[in-house]
């Protein structure tokens, strides 16, 4: 396979479209708890399944939301087919599912309360940092003429070890810092630091391989059978 | 369930650059590494600063190939590093 050659200076960045936006944050969300991101891959479709059996069933129904509602319920009986999906939906919701979040997240509460990670001992976290929110994966084109040691990493990250293809490097980075967020050493971390702290191993790592021009998920793709 | 360590991605990314690296030494090499990220070293790693890190990793790592661009990058402003060097270790 050929080589791309090597741009001569680094290219001007795009912009960032939707998809990528919106690809980039959900991959963002495995800095989140187990328990926020199965809401987030499971939980809003459920509430999207439910929403159109709700909607649909609510106008096939004599009564209407409310009828809905005590079919959801297990109150009323099933009478015609969408209550019938309503009425399986409401038997799987309740005891499954509810149950089972609930059940694991204050079991999981109760586990952790004389837990402490390692890097958290004698540390303060104020109420500041509890309620910051998520962030998200850098977006590298906002790096370009950022700082000189940030101009520096995308020259060589973007244009030596990528030929200079904002797109591809953007996307590799995001991968390498979502399996990082995966990793059992940053299980304790919170949000906000799990994400710092990912992608200061992403950066660090990207580094070392790209003074040889390479990028370890291009190598790691490339030798995929 | 995490079913992987910062330290495999990292002895992944080292394998692919210290090709006369023994095992052990890949294996020593990957734990600085990823010691290093994780306490956030590599946030606003800049040139130089990666040359020192990629040559105490080659040292870690018993690499004994080290790129001359490297060896020019870490020379341009020396002692910056804000890890501790495995050669300052015990």
């Amino acid at each position: 396979m050929s080589v791309p050659p090597l741009p001569p200076s680094l290219l001007p960045p795009r912009g960032q479209s939707m998809a990528v936006w919106i690809r980039r944050t959900f991959r963002s969300r495995k800095a989140l708890s187990g328990v926020t991101q199965w809401f987030i891959d499971w939980g809003i479709p459920i509430f999207l399944v439910i929403g159109f059996v709700w909607v649909f069933g609510a106008g096939r129904s004599e009564k209407g939301w409310s009828g809905i509602y005590r079919v959801f319920t297990l109150i009323d009986r099933p009478v015609h087919v969408s209550s019938w999906g309503a009425s399986i939906l409401g038997w799987l919701l309740v005891p499954a599912l509810i149950g089972g979040v609930a059940g694991h997240v204050i079991a999981a509460r109760m586990q952790r309360v004389k837990e402490i990670a390692t890097n958290q001992l004698f540390q303060r976290r104020g109420l500041k940092r509890r309620l910051k929110p998520p962030g998200r994966i850098t977006f590298l084109e906002s790096l370009h003429l950022k700082s000189a040691e940030d101009q520096e990493f995308l020259d060589r990250y973007v244009r030596r070890a990528h030929r200079g293809d904002w797109k591809k490097a953007q996307d590799h980075w995001e991968v390498l810092v979502r399996d990082v967020l995966c990793t059992v050493e940053l299980a304790e971390l919170d949000r906000n630091e799990a994400l710092e702290s990912a992608e200061s191993v992403a950066r660090a790592v990207m580094w070392v391989t790209g003074y040889q021009d390479k990028c370890l998920v291009c190598t790691a793709r490339a030798h995929q059978p | 369930m995490q079913t992987r360590s910062v330290v495999e991605i990292a002895r992944a990314a080292l394998r692919e650059i210290f090709p006369t690296a023994p095992e052990d030494g890949l294996d020593e090499g990957a734990r600085h590494l990823a010691r290093w990220g994780v306490e956030g070293h590599g946030t606003g790693l800049g040139s130089s600063a990666a040359a020192l890190m990629y040559m105490d990793l080659a040292g870690a790592a018993q690499e004994r190939h080290v790129p001359d661009d490297v060896i020019a990058a870490g020379e341009v402003r020396a002692g910056t590093r804000t890890w501790r060097a495995p050669s300052q270790l015990g």
